[in-house]
């Protein structure tokens, strides 16, 4: 059984003047999934997500919350009367109220909510600091008393913009965790807004990548990655090389490296399509070439970069084409070395030249 | 499918959209339409500005209106005498608060000598004094029958020379020293701001410390200094009580004279706009100069262990010079006044002083409410809607600070009273126009909006956008945000405007003496009326108790500078 949908954005487009900020947004989040926008700046995504708050019009187009239209059908309803909460990329906490007394601020008063702010902050693992003023406090803290504050008043939607670009790399990784696990415990729907992919990726369900005010591709995030259906998200979303392909017939494509063939049961089955003899851009990622010294086929070595764990090497194929691939750290070869691969294609990717 | 009972509760018990609470139009309605729809902001703030456009276009159109007949005659020779005298004031002013000033600024600031902390915050306190009380303490010390005068007669002979005392040099040096502190905080503040680094970087291409003055100090504040002597040049055009009590005639008080001697609101009108032309030329350049305060500031390094320690004549020469601004500058004017006020403490602290205390405590107040209540008021429109007429609103409304006293009350007065005219001949009540504390109230409004503006302003500064909207993303409306949110956090910043307008209402006197109801009279008033009729003995206790409520702020200024040292 699948989850009624929550969350329904349609075709919303919104314009400044001239220029298209979004242009015909379209996707949809079930009850208690998280979704997340991934792009750069100037994508849209933040836009995207202050019109769903209420805080900005949509020059057309749709948006509800579990079949109730919010903005759309000349109808708009303002921000503070939506329930939606919001997590902001500056915490926007109130600087002169406490850490209590922010959370309880979207809440009613009486005994009741105290008690409900105190748990809250307890949860998000701040006990013993509500009385504490949102200055004396740190980055990952303030980000914390912000989380907790939305989710006060039980928010029909929480929306997250860029909550964690200000905070240091490992503080950001162990609170997307936290946050991730606190949200699916009150089977909060929620919607993120990040530039980052490993933050999206651990947190998120469903990952919306955005390009030019829309929406390029909208799925998992383990389909957002093997899977991504365009040239923009495959360049976007993690690492990898293109090269020259041949398709011979039904999912199958030729290239240097050998000849690849798609399982009908895989997600991007349809991608590869039954041109026979079209020439095709075939998308390699990092981990779809493995390192076997004995294997026959061969790449030189033209840059290496050493990671801890492994390094990642950019190999030259005879044809000169460049390939990206992840070994394990042992294998210490030298710039110029040639060195044998064996590849390992699971998901089959192809783009039209 | 898991919905936890607390959520699920939440969804049904408070739907995302609350029926019926859209339209809301009754009872409270207008008011929270106002807060909570923007579209009505711009045309509430322009209607704010109107009292200031009103001035500045009956002022402004007089000059299109030459009623050449009847002025000429008039102005022929006063207005051209009037005009130079305040040209040779206001360079006389400008020059000597500007050296006195950045030689005060560059002592207490970068060098080390006797009592240097000490100066620091005392060479403030003349704020306190406004220039019409400084005025008649000067005259009552050094006129022919003052204190001084005599002990020279006495010591030297009845025939020693001394400067006339009504001369253009006693009100320069008057008008300096009341006016130098101006200069001397905004030098002192960029001095201090320059840090070290520059003063080391001198001193390692071996500069000695006048030479560092000279090529490095100077010219990185010189944006400064230029501004804060802007600042004197348009408080000199804008003062009335300081060349009223020396009879030197300069445009403010030939404006006054025309009014209430020549009875003429046209010729009034008329050397109003020449003065307001020669304001906006100084706004103008100061609106420029302002475009050079940029270079970098460095971080607040303390210049404790950089500064150069004078040695020798030197640093008595800075003790003697800093002594010699302070004796002049406040304790003389002050001692004047309490040897004046002590022998006749007793039957002048009677009713009447106690009634002027009251009108005048009564009066601020209520202006310092109406005008801090408005300047939030600007401050929040322009906060939530940020267009074109609402910028248009602000600039207007706070441009008032420029104008002068005698320029607002003419500007106000000229077309209020030809409105009540018109009335009249219309058969419509209109008593309450004239006559009342209408033209004053809106003299204030406009003169000191900008000083409760800029506090309460940068105050809202500090609150950023997404607090308004995780305000409303909690369910605020706007007047619930203005409330809970704006007004605890500009709190600080209502309360400094709230003390700065009081004080400033409280001193001043152009306004307060052109526009008031008849009768009615305040210490200021109270104080020029009697100083001008030489009885300075009587002006001495009302003065004091001016320059007593003029510390506050002073005090708060001289804590904030003591932070920065």
């Amino acid at each position: 059984m699948t989850n009624p949908i929550w969350l329904k954005v349609t075709d919303a487009t919104v314009e400044f003047g001239r220029s298209h900020v979004l242009s015909g947004v379209s996707f949809e989040l079930e009850k208690g999934e998280i979704g997340c926008l991934l792009g750069s700046s100037g994508c849209g995504k933040t836009t995207l997500l202050r019109s769903i708050a209420g805080f900005e019009k949509l020059t057309s187009g749709q948006i509800a919350i579990n079949q109730q239209v919010l903005t759309g059908q000349g109808k708009y309803v303002p921000a503070e009367q939506r329930n939606v909460g919001m997590v902001f990329q500056d915490y926007a906490l109130f600087p002169h109220l406490s850490v209590l007394n922010n959370v309880t601020f979207g809440l009613q008063g009486g005994a009741d909510s105290k008690q409900k702010a105190l748990a809250l902050i307890a949860r998000v693992g701040l006990a013993g600091k509500e009385d504490h003023m949102p200055h004396q406090l740190s980055g990952g803290e303030q980000q914390r008393v912000a989380l907790a504050r939305a989710l006060a008043p039980e928010p029909v939607l929480l929306l997250l913009d860029e909550p964690f670009s200000n905070l240091d790399v490992s503080l950001r990784e162990r609170l997307g965790g936290e946050v991730r696990e606190i949200l699916k415990e009150t089977n909060t729907t929620a919607l993120m807004v990040t530039h980052d992919q490993m933050e999206a990726f651990a947190i998120a369900d469903k990952v919306g990548v955005m390009n030019g005010g829309q929406i390029e591709q909208w799925a998992s995030a383990y389909d957002i990655y093997h899977c991504p259906n365009s040239l923009f998200v495959a360049g976007f979303v993690g690492q990898g090389s293109l090269i020259e392909g041949t398709l011979l017939d039904c999912g199958t494509v030729e290239t240097v490296l050998g000849v690849f063939r798609q399982e009908e049961s895989n997600c991007c089955a349809a991608s590869v399509g039954c041109d026979v003899g079209k020439k095709v851009k075939v998308l390699l990622r990092p981990d779809d070439i493995i390192h076997d010294d004995d294997s026959p086929l061969q790449g030189e070595v033209r840059k290496k970069s050493f990671r801890g764990a492994d390094f990642m090497y950019s190999l030259a194929l005879p044809n000169g084409e460049l390939i990206t691939c992840m070994v394990p750290s042992h294998h210490d070869h030298p710039v110029g070395e040639p060195i044998g691969i064996r590849m390992e294609v699971d998901h089959v990717v192809v783009f039209d030249h | 499918m898991t919905i936890s009972p607390a959520n699920n509760a939440a969804l049904e018990g408070r739907p995302a959209v609350p029926s019926g609470s859209l339209g809301a139009g009754s009872g409270v309605g207008a008011l929270r339409q106002l807060f909570s729809s923007k579209g009505l902001w711009p045309l509430f703030l322009l209607i704010l500005s109107l009292p200031t456009l009103l001035a500045l276009g009956s002022v402004l159109a007089s000059l299109f209106n030459l009623d050449t007949d009847t002025l000429s005659h008039l102005l022929e020779h006063l207005l051209p005498a009037a005009l130079s005298n305040t040209l040779l004031l206001v360079s006389g002013t400008a020059i000597c608060s500007a050296v006195v000033g950045v030689a005060l600024a560059w002592l207490t600031a970068v060098c080390d000598f006797p009592f240097r902390r000490f100066f620091s915050w005392a060479l403030l306190l003349p704020m306190a004094i406004p220039g019409y009380v400084m005025a008649f303490a000067f005259v009552g010390l050094f006129e022919f029958s003052g204190p001084v005068q005599s002990a020279i007669r006495h010591w030297f002979g009845s025939s020693s020379w001394f400067p006339d005392v009504y001369s253009f040099g006693g009100v320069t040096i008057v008008m300096s020293l009341v006016l130098y502190p101006y200069v001397y905080l905004i030098a002192r503040n960029a001095f201090q701001t320059q840090g070290r680094r520059s003063i080391e970087a001198g001193q390692s291409l071996g500069l000695s410390p006048l030479r560092s003055f000279f090529r490095v100090s100077l010219p990185m504040a010189r944006p400064w200094i230029v501004g804060g002597v802007l600042l004197v040049v348009m408080e000199t055009l804008a003062d009335f009580g300081t060349v009223a009590t020396f009879n030197y005639d300069t445009l403010t008080t030939l404006i006054y004279k025309s009014w209430f001697s020549l009875f003429s609101l046209p010729a009034a009108l008329q050397v109003a706009s020449v003065l307001l032309l020669a304001v906006i030329v100084i706004m103008v350049i100061e609106r420029r100069s302002r475009a050079a305060q940029r270079y970098s500031q460095s971080q607040h390094a303390s210049l404790a262990s950089s500064r150069f320690v004078l040695s020798g004549k030197r640093r008595w020469a800075a003790v003697v010079f800093c002594g010699l601004v302070f004796l002049f500058a406040f304790v003389m004017p002050s001692l004047r006044l309490l040897s004046w006020a002590m022998p006749n403490l007793a039957s002048d602290l009677n009713g009447h002083f106690l009634g002027y205390i009251w009108s005048t405590l009564s009066l601020a107040s209520f202006a310092t409410l109406l005008i801090a209540v408005l300047a939030l008021l600007l401050a929040y429109g322009a906060r939530i809607n940020q267009s074109l007429p609402t910028r248009f609103a602000v600039r207007t409304s706070t441009l008032g600070y420029a104008l002068p006293g005698t320029v607002l009350a003419i500007g106000l007065f000229a077309p209020i009273s030809m409105m009540n005219h018109w009335l009249q001949d219309l058969g419509v009540p209109a008593s309450w126009l004239q006559g009342t504390f209408l033209i004053m109230f809106m003299a204030y409004g406009v003169r000191f909006m900008a000083v409760a503006y800029s506090p309460i302003e940068n105050n809202y500064l500090r609150i950023t956008p997404s607090i308004d909207d995780a305000a409303h993303s909690l369910g605020l409306t706007g007047l619930q945000v203005l409330r809970r949110v704006h007004l605890p956090i500009v709190r600080r910043g209502i309360l400094t405007a709230m003390v700065l307008v009081f004080v400033d209402v409280m001193k001043e006197l152009p306004i307060t003496l052109m526009t008031r109801p008849f009768g009615f009279n305040t210490l200021a008033v109270r104080v020029f009326e009697l100083s001008s009729e030489g009885l300075w003995q009587r002006a001495a206790l009302p003065a004091l108790a001016i320059m007593l409520v003029g510390l506050i702020p002073v005090m708060f200024l001289i804590r904030k500078t003591d932070k920065n040292d």
